[in-house]
């Protein structure tokens, strides 16, 4: 869509924004940078001229036909103030702008169906903002590149140069290629949003637009059999043009023009090429017959000293806007790295933990003080245990009796022993760990008590008072 | 993990006819043993069971091994899209001779049930297992018919395939006791089956035919008496049902289990009790049937399924939340 329409979105972009960059601009004229900050801040409102475009041209209506002035003003400012707020940070922006420029919805009903519209859209939304602003800054990027590749090593280029940190001319400079930049991706970007939309609507409404579509699209292969304007190979003809001119007018490819001069083949062209390369300046030799160190100058020049120089800037700091930025900078690449790294290692620790949440060696719980219900710490075991077992075996309690020399053990391996028991596990799984453990050696001591005490607590069926003797004594003898 | 539990002299006899299903079904199906004291479980309980693996792992094998173990009944119905309820539970025909109504009973009137592929069929013909597998009866033209025990359906579902599938509405899973996956065998057993079948000496022709020591339904309705008895503590109780409510309160379930989990998962752990030697239930019982009786009572949440969470391992979790009964 962006493509097939891509002037009279462009447009309908680019006019809106120039005359507003122009107001800002003169407005702003001793702060370059407010201005293109506060067109970044409008996007959403700019984006609103070609979303409506675009919808329109979608169900095959014309730009601005039937368009009433009310009708575009309501376009431009329906739920600004939300656009412009709290929703325009939300990385789904070309997703979400239709609900609200075209839809009209706003409030609960907004919010409600974006929900809807968003249940299985929202990442690849997400992805497209990603995506298309990295385009943005690319772009951005790679102008002024292109032009200090053209420009080659002869002209040095101040750091920051583009920001026009010492030239405002060429922060207003810098400002209208920005703009541009802009103005072409947002076709795009807008387009691609409208048409994740759309999909979208036709998942939830289906038949209703898909035949809507079939019509249209049938009504557009009728009139393809016209002869159709191609703008693209218009475009390509002219710059073509302007390119073979422009090598025609330059003085310093006039000898290129010149058929004698030029190779005949591409091997003479190699051969030629090869030769220059041999011949000074690119090819400088000198014969040395001793050994020597070599130049220091020259280690610095191969090391290329960054630190060096970065501290000899330091060093006549100056509290004006360069040294600020060049510090702010500097803490804000520390900080993102820092951000990385805790992402990368919280992202890991989700990664290997089954349930989802960060287990580290310091997590780790102390010894449980209960276990199947029986308090197992210090307090609650009595100093002489072999005193306490008799007490009860007196008594005829031979459950306390046993209780109690199954808490001794529990409390002895896992205190003392170091076994790792967790609350949720059973007696035989305890069991079971104390097996494994292989500092351990229990003779199945700790075995034969868990036996006789699951049946004393499941099956209700106490030993007798010389097997509980005899487990205690045990338990004692391997324990000790 | 087992502590060995001393048996009783009078569970000896019980314990001998576990162990002669066990060892007879295991002779047959190799390198299954899991599946088959599960199987076994669900026998005891009276329930049935879901049965789901790709082909080939002897899922109608081990119900035609259990078949003849005691002499049962056994009938196979292959689901299919066409097929109608009264194909499985029976219908009455009008005699021409005799001017009335005789009625056909179905293959369900069996003792064992191969319901093979039974998400092949559509919704309706599923649902008319429910009277059998939930009231052990079929009722035709009004008339209730009661099924002769022991009975138990045994049903098949292959987790690969899903194209023309019907997945079974949640009322007839939960009906199943247990859900079993059958996996491959391993090398061992895999090597061990493949030489006993080329040599001839595992066949599915064989099978029935090895009748000594057979055991009658009669026993088999014995054992399942005998699983009833086994003893059950409260704390064990409780410890049970916390499992199946902690199911309703985890965020990365859907919908938890119901109460029949609850009765599932007590009445498996004590037939698991009893086929271990034991007349009183352990925690660890429970623990052992919390698996195959839970798994297909649950409904994840779509963030779980997201995040690549099986129902087998959410579960784990939940019994790594729930402290072990208190004594």
């Amino acid at each position: 869509m962006a493509r097939r329409w891509f002037w009279p979105l462009w447009i309908s972009w680019f006019v809106p924004a120039t005359v507003l960059f122009v107001l800002l601009s003169l407005f702003f004229y001793d702060s370059p940078w407010i201005v293109m900050s506060i067109i970044w801040w409008l996007k959403p409102v700019l984006e609103r001229l070609p979303l409506l475009f675009v919808s329109r041209f979608l169900f095959n209506e014309g730009a601005l036909s039937g368009v009433t002035w009310r009708q575009i003003r309501s376009t431009l400012l329906y739920g600004g103030l939300v656009s412009l707020t709290w929703l325009r940070l939300d990385p789904k922006r070309s997703f979400i702008q239709p609900v609200i420029v075209l839809e009209k919805q706003k409030g609960r009903a907004r919010r409600v169906r974006s929900r809807v519209l968003s249940y299985n859209s929202a990442s690849a939304a997400t992805w497209l903002t990603v995506v298309m602003a990295h385009v943005e800054w690319l772009l951005f990027a790679a102008g002024p590149v292109l032009l200090m590749l053209l420009l080659g090593t002869f002209v040095e280029l101040e750091d920051f140069w583009l920001l026009g940190v010492e030239h405002e001319w060429l922060a207003h400079g810098s400002n209208v290629f920005t703009l541009i930049c802009m103005s072409v991706v947002a076709p795009f970007y807008v387009a691609c949003g409208f048409s994740l939309y759309i999909n979208r609507r036709i998942e939830l409404e289906a038949w209703d637009l898909e035949l809507l579509f079939r019509q249209i699209a049938s009504q557009r292969t009728q009139q393809s059999d016209k002869p159709k304007r191609s703008s693209t190979a218009a475009l390509l003809l002219v710059f073509n043009l302007t390119l073979v001119t422009s090598f025609a007018l330059y003085p310093g490819t006039s000898a290129w023009a010149d058929s004698s001069v030029m190779p005949a083949t591409p091997e003479q062209s190699k051969e030629q090429v090869m030769t220059m390369l041999e011949s000074p300046p690119f090819t400088n030799e000198k014969e040395v017959t001793t050994w020597h160190w070599k130049d220091a100058e020259e280690l610095d020049a191969e090391s290329g000293d960054w630190l060096k120089d970065w501290f000899d800037e330091s060093g006549d700091f100056s509290w004006d806007g360069t040294s600020l930025f060049q510090i702010a900078e500097v803490l804000v690449w520390v900080a993102v790295a820092l951000l990385l790294i805790f992402l990368a290692r919280v992202l890991v620790k989700y990664v290997e933990s089954p349930v989802g949440a960060a287990v580290t060696e310091s997590d780790k719980p102390d010894p449980p003080r209960v276990l199947m219900g029986l308090s197992i710490d210090a307090e609650s075991i009595p100093a002489d245990i072999e005193k306490a077992v008799t007490e009860a075996l007196d008594q005829g309690d031979l459950r306390l009796a046993l209780s109690l020399t199954y808490r001794y053990a529990l409390h002895r391996l896992t205190h003392q022993y170091g076994v790792e028991v967790e609350h949720w596990q059973t007696e035989l799984e305890c069991a079971a760990t104390v097996r494994g453990h292989s500092e351990v050696s229990l003779d199945g001591v700790f075995d034969r008590l868990t036996h006789v005490w699951l049946r004393s607590a499941y099956a209700h069926q106490q030993p007798s008072r010389a097997k509980v003797e005899e487990l205690l004594g045990a338990m004692q003898k391997v324990l000790k | 993990m087992s502590i060995e539990m001393d048996a009783s002299q009078a569970e000896t006899d019980l314990n001998e006819k576990i162990e002669f299903l066990r060892r007879t079904i295991g002779s047959m199906l190799i390198g299954q043993d899991d599946v088959i004291d599960q199987v076994l479980v669900v026998l005891l309980c009276r329930g049935h069971v879901l049965l789901e693996g790709v082909p080939g792992l002897g899922k109608t094998l081990l119900v035609k091994a259990l078949a003849a173990c005691f002499h049962g009944q056994f009938r196979r119905i292959q689901f299919t899209p066409d097929l109608m309820p009264a194909d499985m539970t029976g219908h009455s025909i009008y005699d021409m001779k005799e001017a009335r109504f005789h009625v056909r009973r179905g293959p369900v009137f069996t003792n064992l049930l191969l319901a093979d592929e039974i998400n092949r069929s559509p919704a309706k013909t599923q649902a008319a297992l429910l009277e059998v597998m939930q009231e052990h009866q079929v009722t035709i033209e009004g008339e209730a018919y009661p099924l002769a025990p022991p009975f138990m359906v045994l049903a098949t579902q292959n987790p690969i395939e899903q194209e023309g599938t019907y997945p079974l509405p949640e009322a007839e899973l939960d009906r199943f006791l247990m859900k079993v996956f059958i996996d491959y065998p391993a090398f061992d057993d895999e090597t061990r089956l493949v030489r006993q079948v080329t040599e001839g000496a595992l066949s599915m022709s064989s099978i029935g035919a090895d009748a000594d020591g057979t055991l009658a339904p009669e026993d088999i309705l014995a054992l399942q008496n005998e699983a009833e008895r086994v003893r059950v503590d409260e704390q064990v109780l409780a410890y049970a049902v916390s499992i199946v409510q902690a199911t309703r309160k985890a965020a990365s379930i859907l919908k938890g289990a119901g109460p029949r989990a609850s009765i599932g998962l007590v009445s498996a752990a004590k037939a698991w009790a009893l086929m271990n030697g034991r007349d009183f239930v352990l925690p660890d019982d429970v623990k052992q049937v919390v698996l195959p009786v839970m798994r297909h009572r649950i409904l994840l949440a779509p963030e779980s399924e997201i995040d690549g969470f099986t129902p087998d391992r959410v579960l784990q979790q939940l019994l790594q939340s729930i402290d072990a009964p208190r004594v």
